[in-house]
């Protein structure tokens, strides 16, 4: 009798995992863990946050977008970027902004970016590797002295104002970036976004 | 009371309430049929309006700018973001909402570039959840009466 509903046992705990490993199992769920809208407003708390880098990028991209400068040349301008720095209180990755404005316009087919410092020992590193391993063919390894240099680089940087009362926490944010032409130094566009963010208790 | 006149009763008041909700009732606002084409509600919203939309191409890009209107006299809050759209009707990346905030009577202009030379159309998606009430959309119409919803 006890070997029968052993056999029971074994045979009910495999046919479990059969079904539960199948095509039509369903997808493993568990707490509270739902999916959201990565570009909707978030205002979870006022620091720094998704929506505010998404509206920063953004802006900054559309109005350089309309600058002068980058149309009616022969050939799209070559861009780098340079620092963005944070003059807040908070940590802010600034590079994530550059980041969203560089993907933003390379997308929009007016610009080109070239490797800027943060990149460039990656880059050297890769030419080094072509030309002096000795692992490539010289066919396909690339050259040496062949880089291009940029036409304009973009500078920036993030400063906030901070007041806060006992019902009231109040944070502005002023994002500005300047478009620098790098061979006379004329700066050729510039803007700012500001962002007020207030929390009332 | 007999049942007739129960009954009359009955159908005598609820004309009286019905004739009373639809004088309560705030019609849908009506749009011109060419911002109505381009600006996308998430609901029907009572209170903030998009009243102009202006559309000019300069330097290859779609310039698009929308005056959105604030008819109370309390701050609204609004989100929006533009939809743009290639020749081929395939729609460009997806831009991230962005929080508006109207103050009472105020009157302002979203004024966007198109992020690319391709974008040859756009749909302006407005979202006011503090005065939206949702849409059926077979009807047409709110979903809720208008005096239901109407502060």
């Amino acid at each position: 009798m006890r070997r029968v509903a052993k056999l029971l046992v074994v045979t009910s705990l495999l046919a479990g995992c059969a079904t539960g490993s199948g095509p039509t199992s369903p997808p493993l769920v568990g707490g509270n863990v739902q999916y959201g809208d990565a570009k909707a407003v978030e205002t979870v708390t006022n620091t720094f946050g998704s929506t505010d880098l998404q509206m920063i990028a953004e802006s900054m991209t559309r109005s350089m977008l309309q600058s002068p400068a980058l149309h009616g040349g022969k050939r799209r301008p070559l861009v780098t970027v340079n620092e963005v720095k944070n003059k807040t209180s908070e940590y802010i990755d600034t590079r994530a902004i550059t980041d969203s404005i560089l993907t933003q316009m390379t997308k929009s087919g007016v610009v080109r970016f070239v490797v800027d410092t943060a990149d460039m020992q990656d880059q050297t590193e890769e030419l080094a590797r072509q030309n002096q391993s000795g692992l490539y063919k010289k066919s396909t390894s690339k050259k040496m002295g062949r880089m291009e240099g940029a036409d304009y680089r973009l500078v920036g940087s993030i400063s906030s104002i901070t007041k806060r009362t006992q019902d009231i926490h109040d944070v502005y944010y002023k994002f500005s970036l300047r478009l620098t032409e790098i061979e006379s130094g004329v700066v050729e566009w510039a803007d700012e976004k500001e962002i007020r963010k207030t929390t009332t208790r | 009371m007999g049942d007739g006149l129960w009954s009359k009763w009955v159908l005598g008041s609820g004309m009286v309430v019905v004739m009373v909700g639809l004088a309560a009732c705030q019609p849908p606002p009506q749009r011109s049929a060419a911002i109505a084409s381009k600006v996308e509600e998430l609901g029907v919203m009572l209170d903030v309006q998009p009243v102009e939309l202006r559309v000019v191409r300069r330097n290859n890009l779609l310039h698009v700018q929308a005056e959105v209107f604030n008819p109370t006299t309390q701050d609204q809050s609004v989100s929006y973001r533009f939809r743009w759209v290639d020749a081929a009707g395939f729609v460009l990346d997806e831009e991230a909402w962005k929080p508006l905030l109207l103050h009472g009577q105020q009157r302002q202009f979203l004024r966007t570039v198109a992020p690319a030379p391709q974008a040859v159309d756009f749909r302006l998606e407005m979202h006011a959840p503090n005065n939206s009430v949702p849409v059926d959309i077979a009807a047409n119409q709110p979903r809720q009466p208008w005096n239901e919803v109407v502060r």
